[in-house]
Order: C-alpha cells, then structure tokens, then sequence
C-alpha cells in the first residue's frame, strides 16, 4: 500500500475486525463483530466487498476451510490479516489521532 | 428445530451472482440463518435472511466487475447489446414481411422478438464474462429511456413499458441461464 495511502472508513472498520477475530475471520463473524461493537448493520455482500478490495491491496489474504454441514455443505472463507495491513492500519490510527489533536474538548462537548 | 432460509431470495442470489461468491456468502448466510432461528420466531428471521440477501447484491456485483476489471465488462456488455440489437433489426424486418406494421400484433410480436434478443444477448454475454449481463441490462435501460424521451409517440405507451421493465429482466434471465449453465 503506497505511503500516504489512508484506509477508507469501511475499510479500517473491516481490517479492525478482522484483527480482533484472529483464526475466527469470515464473512458472518466479521459481520457480527462490527455489529456487536459498533451497532452498524452491514450486508455480507458489503463486508465480503470490502474484505475483497483489502485482499486486493495486499492488506488480507483468504483460505479456503473445509465444507460444514450447518453451513449447507459450503466452504467458509477464511481471512487474515498481513503485516502490510497491519502497516495500513497504524498509519490509519496515527493519521486520525493528529487530526483529532487538541479537539478533545470539541469533540466530547454535548 | 430450525425452518429452512426462504427458497426465493436464495434463487435470485444464484441468478445473479457467480459461483465463487455463492458458495461463501450463501454458506455464511445459512449458518447465521440457523443460529437467529434458535434465538427468534420465524418471520424476523425470514425477514433478515431475505433483506441480507437483497442489501448484498449490489456490493457483490460491483465487486465482481472490478475484480474482472470494468473497461473490458463494459466493452463485452456494449459488443452483446449490440449482437442483440441487430438480430432485433433483422427479425422485425422479416416479420414486416408477413405482417403489416400497422397492425397491433406486429406490435406485439415485435416485442417478442425484442425480448427474445435481449435475453440472448444476455446469454452471449454471460457466457463470456459473468458480471457481463448485470451492466447490459443496465445499457438497455439507459438506451429504453432515452428512447422513450426522445422518440415518445413513435410506438404505444405499453410497448415503451413492456421495454423499460421486460428488456433489462430478459437480459438478466439470460445472463441467469448462461450462469446456471456454466456453474
């Protein structure tokens, strides 16, 4: 991911789950995760978008697990998070934290 | 015990989409499917999988075109609605042949024919890139609505609406066949 290169506010959200889940990352339980947390409903279609294009900047890789039958006998596909999204994700957190430097009071007034 | 996801919005995600992105989502939906079931009554349930699988079509299938790549989705859409549009030329110049253009079932047999090529055209371009009929039928509703503002009183109200509804959904059908058939 080139420097300067921010994560959109989806895609940060996404990554953040997928870090918390570890070996647990999938479409349905990064879904929940946000859910849980944030209160956000996404679509799965939405989180598997996202994963996707995060895939694609090299942020995540995916593989594929075995068949279950509570699923239909269908695959789950796993993500983890690379070193390059881990990269991502501190430039990201670094970036917001300068911008929101000295607007705590601002920001926290009623 | 746990009901069975509603068969017909599980039918039009296979339509639709692709076999790479089914075979994940559909399985992540089903599972979450069986574990709110345990939790609520039936309908909420149904309710959930139903707007899931409506909400997802659109990131999935935008998803699905970028990772092929627009220019040349859009090139073979543009190459199929093109296909189609002669072959629509060619039959309704043969049926003037053995009806009078006057007459309301040249009408409607103009539209058969019309959306007799739209769904090939469709066909033809799912078979070659499966996000392909998605933005054809996109292209021909574009092209049905600037018609029907340009050239409105050139054929009946009906014709125009059987267009602007039947002339995209017979693209997607047969693009949904040409994905069947491939999967």
């Amino acid at each position: 991911m080139p420097r300067g290169d921010l994560l959109g506010s989806l895609e940060h959200v996404v990554l953040l789950a997928v870090v918390h889940l570890k070996d647990e990352a999938y479409g349905m339980t990064v879904r929940r995760e946000i859910e849980d947390r944030t209160g956000r409903s996404l679509s799965i279609g939405a989180v598997y978008a996202t994963l996707e294009r995060l895939e694609g900047k090299g942020l995540v890789s995916s593989y594929t697990g075995e068949p279950t039958p509570e699923r239909g006998g269908r695959a789950k596909r796993h993500f983890r998070v690379e070193a390059e999204g881990l990269r991502a994700l501190r430039a990201s957190q670094e970036a917001i934290r300068k911008m929101s430097a000295g607007l705590k009071p601002r920001l926290e007034a009623p | 015990m746990t009901s069975a996801p509603p068969r017909l919005p599980e039918w039009l995600f296979e339509c639709l989409l692709p076999a790479r992105e089914l075979e994940y989502v559909m399985g992540d939906l089903v599972e979450e499917y069986a574990l709110r079931s345990r939790r609520s009554s039936a309908l909420p349930v149904r309710f959930w999988y139903t707007v899931q699988i409506c909400r997802s079509i659109v990131p999935l299938l935008w998803a699905s075109i970028a990772r092929a790549g627009w220019p040349s989705t859009l090139a073979i859409a543009g190459a199929a609605w093109i296909t189609a549009s002669a072959a629509e030329t060619v039959g309704i110049a043969l049926l003037q042949v053995v009806l009078a253009p006057q007459s309301v079932f040249f009408t409607a047999a103009s539209a058969a024919i019309g959306l007799a090529t739209m769904a090939g055209g469709g066909y033809i371009a799912g078979r070659i890139r499966q996000s392909s009929p998605m933005v054809m039928a996109a292209i021909v509703l574009l092209v049905v609505v600037g018609l029907m503002t340009t050239a409105s009183g050139s054929a009946p109200l009906w014709y125009a609406i059987v267009f602007l509804v039947g002339g995209p959904l017979a693209t997607v059908g047969g693009g949904a066949i040409a994905l069947r058939t491939r999967a």
